[in-house]
């Protein structure tokens, strides 16, 4: 089996972020949730398999009948659109987090001037 | 100058056998029906220091708690949920130097002769005892104690800390716990969180058996728990796990 530089590569950056998402989430490190690590592993995962044997695309794409280039296209979307999904999570959290926070400040704020 | 102000209160709030102060802490949302009589009760059982943190209500529950004496009113100017009235209840406590925070719903379905149970843990030691209605389930409906059990065992999978009552509200903390538990979620939610804080904060905490009382008043009210509620709070948790 001939590996290409690109290849080690990429599967050594999915590998290190592999093990930084799951070093953090079983440290139980603040703002790391199970959702976040999910995402990671999911993600990271498949770009180490499809990075170290791109076969499996080639497997894929004949089991279910759909040419190289589009295979390609589709799994790039859905990595894409999980990215801007997780993203947006992050962003509407920390949104309600600062909503309450100023709510809660605002709050409190009468107890200090009693 | 955070200190002079604070001062200006007058609670009757240590326990007399061991000056400890002790606030009792309510989250209430359009509770202005009952929330006098829970507090009228609440300060009959010997607890005169109580924090009610009206969480964005659209009725008088603001005011009508502010007029029963030794009651610190305060009020979220839009609604953040249960969970975010409790930590602000439990952020008020700490300005004023609470020993110990009992947190009870503001329905009136705690019973406040529970409470000296509970502190007589902390002051055992206790970092958090956690009310548990399934100890004691009489009267409970057999929705309730279904959705109990899978609200256990979903706070276990994904916070890894089993308990009989995830979903208690009725729960007093130490100074200690006060200071460690550091929860991020806004609803129902909360209170599983608190069962990971207390796992990962490695606080020692106890389980006793409460009495609930589920009158008509706490059951038809719009905002309970209830399957999508559950559903939304499920995935919540996933989300913060």
């Amino acid at each position: 089996m001939n590996i290409s530089i690109y290849q080690i590569i990429l599967g050594l950056i999915a590998f290190v972020f592999i093990v930084n998402g799951s070093f953090k989430f079983f440290k139980r490190a603040q703002g790391q949730t199970f959702f976040k690590f999910a995402v990671t592993i999911v993600i990271w995962a498949s770009i180490f398999a499809f990075a170290i044997f791109p076969n499996i695309s080639h497997m894929i794409s004949e089991k279910i009948g759909l040419g190289e280039n589009l295979n390609t296209l589709i799994f790039i979307g859905f990595v894409v659109i999980f990215l801007i999904l997780f993203k947006m999570l992050s962003i509407i959290e920390r949104a309600e987090r600062n909503i309450s926070e100023i709510v809660r400040k605002e709050a409190l704020s009468k107890l200090e001037k009693k | 100058m955070r200190q002079s102000s604070l001062l200006r209160y007058n609670f009757n709030m240590e326990d007399k056998d061991t000056n400890k102060k002790i606030f009792a802490i309510i989250p209430a949302y359009n509770e202005s029906r009952v929330i006098q009589d829970v507090l009228r009760e609440i300060r009959a059982s010997g607890f005169t220091s109580i924090i009610v943190v009206d969480d964005g209500s659209m009725d008088e529950t603001y005011q009508k708690a502010g007029e029963i004496e030794g009651v610190v009113a305060l009020k979220h100017f839009i609604n953040r949920g249960k969970g975010a009235a409790v930590k602000t209840g439990i952020e008020a406590a700490k300005l004023l130097d609470a020993d110990i925070a009992v947190t009870l719903d503001g329905d009136g379905q705690h019973n406040p002769h529970d409470i000296p149970k509970m502190i007589a843990f902390i002051e055992q030691g206790f970092d958090v005892v956690l009310g548990t209605r399934l100890k004691n389930p009489e009267g409970m409906p057999k929705y309730k104690i279904l959705a109990n059990h899978m609200g256990n065992f979903f706070t276990f999978l994904i916070y890894g800390l089993w308990v009989t009552d995830s979903q208690s509200g009725f729960r007093a903390y130490s100074k200690k716990a006060i200071g460690l538990i550091d929860t991020k979620t806004d609803r129902y939610e909360y209170d599983s969180e608190v069962i990971r804080e207390i796992s990962r904060n490695k606080l020692k905490f106890m389980e006793i058996p409460i009495e609930v009382r589920y009158t008509e008043y706490s059951m038809n009210k719009k905002d309970k728990m209830n399957f999508k509620n559950g559903l939304k709070t499920l995935i919540k948790m996933i989300i913060s796990a």
